[in-house]
């Protein structure tokens, strides 16, 4: 990751703004110039709901160099309660209570670190909140 | 120093790892304990940023909308030297026309914010504002801090007052003095401390001094709190002051955490002040003495008004009871112990 892509990209990784199209409404995350499902290009900003439920998971025992630090890495396929499906790391994982429907919501955790002297990297982590 | 200003909302964020003191006196001493049971540690992706956002965003919801004018971090343990963590906090919360900076004043940095933040929102500089405390604070591995260095962050954002706030801030003192009992020189990773040192001339003179100044500029006795919260670097010392100025375990004990989570440096009296908030009532008074080393304490007059309009909130001793034991090598690794 690069310090000034993350930059830019800084309020999709901290606060999931997404998007919304203006004539169909459908809603996207990560965000996207054309609609989908319409075709569109009337696309407004929009933050998604900091909560949904888990549906599925996997763990990374080799993911990429910057995120050796954290192995293992949890995976979640999360449907926002606004229906909008996203793969997002989660944070202080209990293998056990990680099962399908589990409530879940967004917080937001260390990513990665370039090195001792670069950038941090902040992004959304989600957490079990209750169970199914 | 008389304040009129409100606490609007209030959050603490304790991590959810813990690692028993049992376990740390194993690895050093072959056994025993420190003066805790447990501490809290924040996980390998947590540091006081995202303490701080955690705590900020209960605080933020209990308060209801409005602006935020001054954001205010203390904590001795940011995560860069040089870069705000309170301009980062400020972006990810949504408030960028917002005074952020960070405060550093060992473990009263947090109640520093808020005495700063409070004396904004008094004097009508501005209308709301978050004053946080939060640390990751580290002890020298062996050292008797290591013990009870623990993690944590706590919220409290301060405005007007409308007749619906939680609490009042009412009154203030600041007591401080060089007192060499604790430091860290900036590219060390512990701190120093002068052992039995930290005890009568630091922790004790200081919030005797500003608890003695503020009951005598307030005209108010012990008897007339209903609780009372001082500083807990360990279980002992709090308990210990609360007795030599008069007031009663009854006081201090619901406001009592150091035996579960240890210190939680600059959050330490704001996530106490969270756990005494949350079983106050209407009409009920607080006592709050933090310490900060080096060293000074800040005393505070808190009045409770009503109970929190924020249907989501669970209870901070609630909260603490889910927690996961971790043993001494996953801390190690976590909190950067291992070289590699
Ligand atoms: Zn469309």
């Amino acid at each position: 990751m690069l310090p000034i892509s993350y930059w830019r990209n800084r309020k999709i990784y901290t606060r999931l703004l997404g998007s919304r199209c203006k004539k169909c409404g459908a809603e996207f995350f990560p965000p996207v110039k054309v609609c989908k499902k319409c075709g569109s290009r009337e696309m407004e900003e929009l933050e998604m709901p900091k909560t949904g439920v888990l549906v599925s998971f996997t763990k990374l025992t080799e993911p990429s160099y910057e995120f050796e630090e954290y192995v293992p890495l949890y995976l979640g396929f999360i449907r926002l309660d606004n229906g909008v499906q996203l793969v997002a790391p989660l944070a202080d994982v209990v293998e056990e209570e990680l099962k399908p429907g589990a409530r879940v919501e967004a917080t937001v955790r260390k990513w990665a670190e370039d090195g001792e002297e670069g950038i941090i990297f902040y992004g959304y982590k989600f957490r079990v909140v209750k169970q199914p | 120093m008389k304040h009129n200003s409100a606490i609007l909302g209030y959050g603490a964020y304790v991590p959810r790892y813990r690692i028993r003191t049992e376990e740390i006196a194993r690895v050093w001493q072959g056994g025993g304990s420190g003066p805790n049971k447990m501490k809290a540690i924040a996980s390998q992706d947590e540091d006081i940023l995202t303490m701080s956002y955690e705590a900020a965003v209960q605080a933020l919801r209990m308060a209801g909308s409005g602006p935020i004018q001054a954001i205010l971090v203390g904590s001795e343990s940011k995560p860069y030297a040089v870069k705000p963590t309170g301009s980062i906090l400020s972006d990810i919360l949504g408030f960028n026309q917002t005074l952020a900076v960070d405060l550093e004043f060992a473990c009263k940095a947090g109640t520093e914010a808020m005495q700063m933040i409070s004396g904004m929102v008094s004097s009508g500089v501005i209308e709301r504002g978050l004053a946080i405390g939060a640390d990751t604070a580290q002890g020298r591995p062996a050292d008797d801090l290591e013990y009870t260095a623990g993690s944590g962050a706590a919220a409290v954002v301060i405005g007007r007052r409308n007749g619906n706030e939680v609490a009042r801030i009412e009154y203030s003192v600041s007591y401080v003095t060089d007192t060499p009992d604790f430091w860290r020189r900036p590219t060390r990773p512990y701190p120093s401390h002068l052992g039995r040192f930290t005890g009568e001339p630091a922790y004790f003179h200081h919030i005797t001094s500003s608890v003695k100044q503020l009951l005598s500029d307030t005209g108010l006795k012990p008897e007339d709190f209903t609780y009372a919260i001082f500083h807990q670097p360990n279980p002992r010392f709090p308990v210990e002051v609360g007795r030599r100025l008069g007031f009663t375990d009854a006081q201090l004990r619901p406001g009592l955490l150091n035996e579960i989570i240890g210190n939680t440096y600059s959050a330490n009296t704001l996530v106490a002040l969270s756990a005494v908030l949350d079983e106050s009532k209407k009409g009920d008074r607080i006592l709050l003495a933090s310490f900060g080393s080096g060293a000074g304490s800040d005393a505070f007059v808190i009045e409770v008004n009503s109970k929190p309009d924020d249907d989501g909130y669970i209870p901070l001793k609630e909260r603490l009871k889910n927690y996961i034991e971790v043993d001494y090598s996953i801390y190690a690794r976590w909190r950067g112990k291992i070289r590699k």
